[in-house]
């Protein structure tokens, strides 16, 4: 708890910064699980800027104590990057996160960052910065990036008492490479906006490095880590408006290059959003997405990754806003796998209680038929949430 | 008494002789020419109940000839600070939109079809901030001259161009004097009356008027929005790229 009041006097002491701004949060989260201990988490999510000319740094610190598992005691810096605008240039350097996709339910092209699964299993926008540079050249269309990624982190995993501890032995957070952990991943982006057929806007993504994806393996001493290998990866991301709906396309192939146990594939995933307006006073969007997975080899190594749960499943969702002054939200998901029968239901509603607090509750039900993973059994979570902003 | 009869008949021919759409584009042109904008505002939402609650925006707007570019940055409340909207006003047609959300570091694109939808939880909706140009619209030919609590107003009726537009019509009242729309009453598609709104404030920078209040009222919820320009500077040189997609990140 100290440290929270540090980072709340840090934050009082950069409020009075002119040219620094300061934004985050600050909660309590409760949280029940049917198949584990209960548990309450202490959050607070801290974004410092500073701004002078045409350089700006920015820096997130997120905080988390849980009461009962270790993987969320922690700390994270997670991003700290400065940005340098010169002309119809920018550069970034620093430890960041970066999106690319536009899905709602699961993004392939989001491959730039690793997931953070200790935090939460199910959230997949929650991910690590990576150390990394970029310079991007802007021009009436879009915009040519190149990145590179400096460095593959070791992984955290969940503790064992964790409802989501899925591995039959010990883990080892230590990451197994290909090469050495400080091999680069680079990238090249092209992203454009086009009218030809229909208003889209496009981005191909060419990539050479460690893959995102990683697998288990067994160490001399019977625990498991994970192990990063290389690839060529080839990424493109589509959003196309045609009346009111909004078409999405993300797919990706990888063609792994020095791990001979894995099989090269593709993953393609197609995405409909469609916005109904005012439906008695509740602003009301409907999404509808399918995400697939292509094997070239069916003799190699497939599922080796937690992302591809997301095979064959298709994702319906609907969020529901109300145009008072409370802006309470509530987006309902339904993720089903068409081969396997898996679904998993989620339910997020969010209402102001003042301008300053927000009142947040999640409701999760999963049920799976993993063979390999049976630690992680059908269960229902439930969270109550209460956030400060400032 | 001769010379004062001829002034009023010329003044009345002169005004029988406009038709509404010159007067709306003399309205149009009153408040424009700013060529480059940067404003803060804020915006009060307000309940049936009386309920109050803030919104804050920095708003970049660059005037163009085929439609205005404008960026929209919310200030507050702190849960969507950094939130940003681009908008590329295409005229009669559907403006183009990205969003940008801080919290997944994100730019979306949003379909703006659906214009009657409530801006920022407010009742104003998108169209209300953004179909500013007379050629939005077209006119029915009747220009009536009314008195609404002692000054004379030209009460035109108009006609959202779009046909995805939230109204079926428009009926503004228009300052006799400077060609400032004070008040207008704006219906939906079932041609029933939705909002009443006032253009309460002006203020003429650099001989261009611009409003500094706009009070909307919501006659079928009772709910109301104000919009107050705390304050703007015009005729600024606002670059291309800060109206576009990289001033999003």
């Amino acid at each position: 708890m100290r440290i929270i009041f540090l980072i709340a006097l840090l934050n009082c002491i950069l409020l009075s910064e002119e040219n620094i701004s300061v934004k985050g949060h600050v909660g309590i989260e409760y949280i029940s699980y049917s198949n584990a201990q209960n548990d309450q988490v202490v959050v607070s999510k801290n974004e410092f800027n500073y701004k002078k000319n045409d350089t700006s740094f920015l820096a997130k610190l997120d905080f988390f104590y849980s009461r009962n598992f270790k993987e969320k005691k922690d700390i994270y810096l997670n991003e700290l990057y400065v940005t340098h605008r010169s002309g119809d240039y920018d550069f970034k350097l620093g430890k960041m996160l970066i999106y690319w996709g536009a899905l709602e339910g699961f993004n392939v092209t989001d491959v730039f960052n690793q997931k953070n699964v200790a935090l939460d299993l199910f959230d997949k926008d929650e991910k690590k910065g990576s150390w990394s540079a970029l310079l991007t050249k802007y021009n009436d269309i879009g915009s040519v990036e190149l990145g590179m990624k400096f460095y593959e982190p070791d992984n955290l995993y969940f503790d064992e008492e964790s409802p989501y501890y899925l591995l039959p032995v010990d883990y080892n957070h230590n990451l197994q490479v290909s090469h050495s952990p400080f091999s680069p991943t680079f990238h090249l982006k092209y992203t454009f906006t086009s009218e030809s057929i229909l208003e889209s806007d496009t981005s191909i993504i060419i990539q050479h490095g460690y893959d995102n994806k990683r697998y288990f393996k067994l160490k001399s001493d019977d625990s498991l880590t994970q192990y990063a290998y290389k690839v060529n990866k080839i990424l493109l991301s589509n959003t196309a408006i045609y009346e009111d709906y909004i078409f999405k396309f993300e797919g990706a192939y990888t063609d792994v290059i020095d791990d001979e146990s894995i099989s090269d594939y593709g993953q393609v995933t197609l995405g409909l959003e469609k916005n109904f307006g005012d439906i008695g006073h509740f602003d009301t969007t409907l999404y509808v997405e399918y995400y697939r997975y292509l094997y070239m080899d069916e003799n190699k190594i497939e599922n080796i990754d937690l992302s591809e749960i997301y095979d064959n499943d298709i994702f319906l969702a609907t969020r529901i806003v109300s145009n008072d002054v409370s802006s309470t939200e509530m987006k309902l998901g339904l993720l089903y796998d068409l081969k396997k029968n898996e679904t998993l239901y989620k339910l997020e509603g969010k209402s102001k209680i003042s301008d300053d607090f927000i009142a947040k509750l999640e409701v999760l039900h999963f049920s799976h038929s993993f063979e390999n993973y049976e630690t992680l059994s059908d269960h229902t979570r439930v969270k109550l949430s209460m956030y400060y902003y400032f | 008494m001769i010379k004062w009869f001829l002034i009023f008949t010329m003044m009345s021919i002169y005004s029988y002789a406009q038709s509404a759409e010159e007067i709306a584009k003399k309205a149009f042109l009153s408040i424009s020419g700013y060529e480059g904008s940067d404003a803060v505002m804020t915006m009060v939402l307000k309940s049936a109940k009386g309920v109050q609650n803030k919104r804050r925006l920095h708003v970049l707007r660059k005037e163009g000839n085929s439609g205005d570019k404008s960026y929209i940055e919310f200030l507050y409340p702190k849960d969507i600070k950094g939130t940003k909207l681009l908008s590329y006003e295409v005229i009669g047609a559907d403006d183009k939109q990205w969003l940008y959300l801080p919290e997944l570091k994100r730019i979306k694109r949003i379909s703006s079809r659906n214009k009657s939808g409530s801006f920022v939880a407010s009742e104003f909706s998108y169209e209300d901030i953004s179909s500013v140009n007379y050629k939005n619209y077209t006119y029915k030919s009747e220009v009536k001259e009314t008195i609404k609590n002692g000054k004379k107003y030209f009460e035109i009726t108009r006609i959202p161009v779009d046909k995805h537009s939230g109204y079926s019509k428009q009926t503004i009242w228009i300052d006799k004097q400077n060609y400032l729309i004070r008040f207008g009453e704006y219906y939906d598609k079932h041609e029933k009356l939705l909002k009443k709104v006032s253009f309460t404030e002006y203020k003429k920078v650099d001989d261009i008027w611009r409003v500094i209040v706009i009070d909307i009222f919501n006659v079928q919820n009772h709910k109301s929005s104000k919009l107050i320009l705390e304050k703007e500077k015009i005729h600024q040189n606002i670059a291309n790229n800060d109206v576009s997609k990289r001033a999003l990140q």
